[in-house]
């Protein structure tokens, strides 16, 4: 019980990374990345690959970061001149393009097996240690993320990405570039999703395409959505909240009988229950954002 | 220092121009008012010129510098264009403060505190509620708010889209006067959309009525509001004034 209950919390950590890099995106700035997953995938593949290739993680884990952080990049270049409707369209089609590379690019990316085999963080240690010092890691790099991703919210360039969400055409009779804003939002939203990648790769020393499914970019927006989108506290909640449910779900079949082939369904069904509950009761999260809580004083 | 539209052509759909082979001219220092019926093209030539809406054809030109080309920002940052929309023209959750912060990014750090304590002086209502979020203020406040954080870059031409819409006789009277003292004080040229007419007459130098995105009239802002076709016609139901 308790290592799940550490495999949970490490899990919850790693798409807790995930979640505060589309909060950033969506939440502050509000970029409807529809792709989050490209960006975890990037980076979790650019780990994969090079550890295969005999580099040390703690040097791969940067190299992941950067490569998500240029696909961030080119996806804000890409879509610059689209609507924002469209471009959160494409972003689900450069999901898509990156997990068909992925299933098909077998001599890079290992194909429908995917990668696996990997050296795994802290290679020294056994069990229950290599669980904690996992879960000291995530848990560190999650505080870490957060710290810059709030950080990043009180600055100047901050209040320009939340002027952007509410108001671009103001943002741009102001005189801010909102393409060049959106492109930094990205390569910095698309680093921090290539560190959950990489970590998530050297966690379950695996990587294959079935991980990189619309399905997940689903549940990293709802751990967002629950938790309250602007807020990265909220993100934190929302993904330490889903990944609890989505793990301890299947574990009803042992108080409640159930066939185990229900319990996928069901916990889908759950999720979904959930983000209706709290979109129609709590419309702007468990954790709203400060400046959302308000908003309804605006005349 | 003159801001000068000429010969443009411009819509927001294929084949269909809003403007129509429009000319204009705004000398510095000057107060000039853009009048006309709903849909001549008023707004759409504040697009135009700040560059929102590209032109089909003719150049807007600053300072002798053809604008064609220059992207929004860069006209704001740039080319000494300042743009204050008709709506949503704060950003109500932010401070007062931290509002005319965000007009004057642009401006070397120590520049841009020198000049916002400035303002805060020449606007004493919003120095003294400068903490307080800008959706706590009243309409007559939110547009002086909005006309402080457009001069925080030290514009030389300061457009305004119906500045005085949604608000009182008195705040209108009011607004019109700051508008006239801010062109005396900070010496930039003022090209303004209004709908009232008399009162945004009184404090311009000149005026042009558009009518289907043509110059139908221009002239003084006198000759303008003692024209009682234009009164009549485009203004209102009487004589402008």
């Amino acid at each position: 019980m308790l290592e799940f209950c550490l495999h949970v919390l490490i899990m919850s950590a790693i798409f807790g990374i995930a979640a505060v890099s589309l909060n950033l995106q969506a939440g502050t700035s509000g970029l409807l990345n529809f792709g989050q997953i490209a960006l975890f995938g990037i980076g979790a593949y650019a780990v994969a690959i090079l550890t295969r290739a005999g580099l040390p993680w703690p040097a791969a884990l940067p190299a992941g970061m950067a490569a998500a952080a240029l696909g961030g990049f080119a996806i804000g270049r890409l879509g610059r001149d689209l609507a924002a409707e469209y471009w959160a369209l494409a972003t689900l089609a450069v999901a898509e393009l990156v997990r068909l590379v992925a299933l098909n690019e077998d001599w890079l990316t290992g194909g429908p097996q995917g990668i696996g085999g990997i050296g795994g963080l802290f290679p020294g240690l056994d069990g229950m240690a290599r669980a904690l010092a996992t879960l000291a890691l995530a848990a560190l790099l999650l505080l870490g993320t957060a710290l810059v991703a709030r950080r990043l919210g009180e600055t100047q360039f901050g209040r320009v990405l939340r002027l952007m969400r509410e108001n671009p055409d103001l943002a741009t009779a102001l005189g801010h570039d909102i393409v060049t804003c959106k492109v930094k939002v990205l390569a910095i939203g698309g680093a921090m999703a290539g560190l959950a990648g990489g970590l998530y790769t050297l966690y379950l020393a695996f990587i294959g395409p079935d991980q990189l499914l619309p399905f997940e970019t689903f549940l990293i927006w709802t751990m967002v959505v629950l938790g309250g989108l602007g807020n990265v506290a909220g993100a934190v909640v929302g993904a330490l909240l889903v990944t609890t449910l989505y793990a301890g779900i299947p574990f009803l079949k042992d108080v409640v009988a159930l066939p185990s082939d229900l319990t996928g369904s069901l916990r889908v069904f759950a999720i979904g229950s959930i983000v209706l509950a709290v979109l129609m009761l709590k419309p702007q999260g468990l954790v709203p954002e400060r400046l959302r809580r308000h908003h309804a004083q605006r005349p | 220092m003159t801001l000068s539209v000429h010969e443009v052509r411009a819509g927001y759909v294929p084949d269909a121009d809003i403007l129509n082979s429009l000319s204009i001219t705004v000398q510095p220092g000057e107060i000039v008012t853009i009048l006309g019926p709903n849909g001549s093209g008023k707004s759409t030539l504040l697009k135009t010129v700040v560059g929102q809406l590209r032109p089909r054809a003719g150049r807007v030109v600053a300072d002798g510098r053809d604008l064609a080309g220059i992207p929004v920002h860069r006209r704001i940052r740039d080319c000494g264009v300042a743009y204050v929309p008709q709506l949503d023209n704060i950003f109500g959750p932010l401070t007062i403060r931290e509002n005319l912060e965000l007009g004057g990014q642009f401006v070397a750090p120590a520049a841009r505190r020198a000049r916002l304590e400035q303002l805060l002086e020449h606007y004493p209502n919003l120095g003294r509620k400068a903490g307080a979020r800008a959706d706590s203020l009243s309409g007559g406040e939110r547009q002086m708010l909005a006309l402080a954080r457009a001069l925080m870059p030290g514009p030389r031409h300061l457009l305004l889209d119906e500045p005085s819409a949604g608000l009182s006789p008195l705040m209108m009277d009011e607004l019109f006067a700051h508008i006239r003292r801010i062109r005396d004080r900070e010496g930039v040229s003022v090209l303004m959309v209004e709908q009232n007419a008399a009162e945004s007459l009184e404090v311009s130098d000149r005026a042009y009525v558009l009518v289907m995105g043509r110059v139908h009239r221009e002239g003084t802002a006198r000759e303008i509001l003692e024209d009682e076709t234009v009164g009549q016609l485009y203004l209102g139901a009487g004589p402008a004034h």
